[in-house]
């Protein structure tokens, strides 16, 4: 139709108006088709006991000493911004001390990341669908769809997500994009090296083996094994969220 | 009753003038902040990690509690018919206008990216309040302007018929925007039924203030008399108002400190807090409710003008308060990833965070002020707003 349009107008001669009308009508139509491509993307199938594959990780509690290798091979790995700020710094994966609140219990630590929920809060308060669940059960940003309105940050449970606060020089993988300014990004559990079969940056860079990485729909993974041991545990349930990331041994 | 006549102010006075200027050399500041902000990035404002929705938020609020109701005033005179209430309504309902536009404003130029504004209007979320909002918000504009011209053109019938969708509009709206923090799970703090309740009623009473507010010094730096039955009579349904505003607010903060959940939230606000414990009981309880409560029942100040305009000052001060405690707190305290453990990381857990705003900020705060003031006087002189003559009623004891 538009083709057509387009091509009689041309032989006849487009008077003013028909010219404005069209033009209109592209600029319309380039607004919504790339909008129309991610409703479709985003209507994916939830990940579910149904579905073949949900990524998740097993977090051993036992084995982490709070070296913070992880915090540093995401940064390299995703390009994850450092400016020296504690107000602004952004972290996709940072390890916490804990104590118990009772006499003589030792410091631990803890590696938090996104624990890519099924339910995911942050997913449902979207304002622009820019973050979205996968069929695999990975949660994801689309950083050219967010407006940086921040209601995921205040959403979130687990304070999982930052904000690029400032221009970022950070680029030491040059194989992914420099972070976007304004937007809000978290761990995608490195999904470029997941789509490629490979691990996550810090799964294979931790050098205690205390993340472990894997498909939890899949009764004879490793990770299945583990969590049907019965010793882990999500944190703050209360939330509802099911997340995909259990600890061991806290 | 006496028919009004409605015109255009002159506006041609030297007072006119300066006070175009200055406004509008704060909206440009406004702009070059938000400019300067998106640009250089947020971190040039006092936000962190930990709090990310601040004063631009505060505001947004406050201004559509504001819009919607004087919106509702407006509409409700329209609909009830009272005499007195027609030269407030063409006032209020723009008022409604220009509130809601400075509310978007202030909304969008809170974005870290305001350069994808058309983004909401093909990518609804119906999971999500903020992204139904694109929707409601300008369905609420588009009511309340066509409102405003069915009043310009002295069509009765389309008033009153706009009044009452705009009143059902405006109730949407605002419930909705308690709806955008009520519904946030994760945070004890927000996590409510009653706010939407809590933000309409704050809007009516605070709406309403304003209105009286506004249309009191319009009419006096205009030259122009006023019935000072309407000051009264509204002033009687505002009290009413503020005690159910009173009532509402003081039961959510009882409920925060009876569950577990909120409860060191509260005692934050309520004990701990230095400058928030100095708003809640000052600003929110003293001079924003008490305060005015007593101004409008006691005999010897509800019927002074100067009284009932001072109350009503008040009281938008005490809802911006009310505003300020629900929205800040509620990111200060640490979430409780890991209750019963002590709790720290680089990333600023376990740390009650704090949000002073700077430079830039202020700047937009100033400016988005000055935006409304700014289109309100040019309103004047280009919409046949204000009534050329009010039938001018002395107030015994003034």
């Amino acid at each position: 139709m538009l083709e057509g349009l387009k091509g009689e107008g041309l032989a006849m001669g487009m008077d003013r108006r028909t010219f404005l009308k069209l033009g209109g009508a592209v600029v319309i139509g380039s607004m919504i088709t790339p909008g129309t491509q991610y409703l479709l993307a985003s209507q994916e199938e939830k990940p579910g006991e149904k579905s073949k594959t949900r990524w998740g990780m097993v977090v051993d509690l036992n084995k982490c000493t709070g070296c913070k290798v992880c915090e540093k091979v995401c940064r390299e790995e995703n390009n994850v911004p450092f400016y020296g700020n504690k107000r602004y710094d952004a972290y996709w994966i940072r390890v916490a001390n804990i104590r118990q609140q009772l006499p003589g219990a030792p410091e631990r630590y803890i590696p938090l990341l996104c624990q890519h929920c099924a339910d995911a809060p942050c997913v449902h308060v979207c304002v622009t669908k820019a973050s979205f669940v996968r069929k695999d059960g990975i949660v994801l940003v689309d950083e050219h769809r967010c407006i940086g309105c921040r209601y995921c940050v205040v959403a979130c449970p687990y304070r999982a997500r930052s904000i690029i606060f400032r221009n970022s020089n950070t680029w030491t993988n040059k194989e992914l994009q420099r972070m976007m300014i304004g937007v809000a990004t978290k761990c995608t559990f490195c999904v470029h090296r997941v789509d490629k079969g490979v691990e996550p940056a810090c799964v294979e860079k931790c050098p205690h083996n205390a993340l472990i990485f894997g498909n939890i729909n899949d009764p004879n993974s490793k990770i299945a094994k583990i969590i049907a041991e019965g010793k882990t545990q999500v944190l703050r349930p209360e939330k509802l969220v099911r997340p995909g990331v259990f600890y061991k041994g806290l | 009753m006496a028919k009004y006549y409605f015109a255009p102010i002159e506006g041609k006075t030297p007072k006119y003038y300066w006070t175009v200027g200055i406004l509008g050399t704060l909206v440009l500041g406004w702009l070059v902040a938000s400019y300067v902000r998106f640009i250089e990035g947020m971190y040039i404002t006092g936000m962190s990690h930990s709090v990310t929705w601040a004063g631009a938020k505060v505001i947004f609020v406050l201004f559509v509690g504001l819009s919607a109701g004087s919106l509702i005033m407006s509409a409700l005179s329209a609909i009830f018919g009272q005499k007195e209430y027609k030269v407030l309504g063409r006032v209020a309902a723009f008022n409604a206008v220009l509130f809601m536009a400075g509310a978007l404003g202030i909304l969008i130029t809170d974005w870290g990216r305001p350069d994808r504004i058309v983004l909401p209007f093909y990518m609804v979320n119906p999971r999500s309040m903020l992204s139904l909002k694109a929707y409601i918000y300008m369905t609420y504009i588009a009511v309340c302007i066509l409102y405003l011209w069915a009043q310009l053109k002295e069509n009765e019938t389309w008033t009153k018929a706009l009044g009452i969708v705009a009143v059902i509009v405006a109730i949407f709206v605002h419930s909705g925007t308690g709806f955008i923090f009520g519904v946030i799970n994760g945070r004890d703090m927000f996590f409510s039924s009653i706010t939407p309740l809590a933000f309409v009623v704050a809007a009516l009473s605070s709406g309403s203030a304003l209105a009286m507010i506004v249309l009191y010094y319009t009419f006096k730096l205009t030259k122009r008399s006023i019935d000072m039955r309407f000051f009264h009579q509204l002033s009687r349904v505002m009290v009413g108002l503020i005690i159910f505003v009173f009532y509402l607010v003081t039961i959510e903060h009882l409920t925060h400190l009876y569950v577990p959940e909120a409860q060191e939230g509260e005692f934050y606000v309520m004990f701990s807090g230095g400058f928030f414990t100095w708003v809640f009981w000052g600003m929110l309880y003293g001079l924003g409710l008490l305060i005015p409560i007593f101004l409008l029942l006691n005999p010897a100040t509800k019927t002074k003008i100067k009284w009932i305009l001072t109350a009503s000052a008040l009281h938008v001060i005490g809802v911006l308060a009310e505003r300020m405690l629900f929205i800040l707190p509620g990111q200060f305290l640490a979430v409780p990833i890991f209750p019963g453990y002590e709790f720290t990381s680089p990333f600023q857990d376990g740390v009650i965070a704090s949000y002073i705003p700077h430079m830039a900020e202020v700047i937009q705060f100033v400016g988005i002020f000055a935006f409304i003031a700014f289109i309100y006087i040019m309103g004047l002189r280009m919409l046949p707003l204000l009534p050329v003559e009010g039938k001018y009623i002395k107030d015994q004891d003034h």
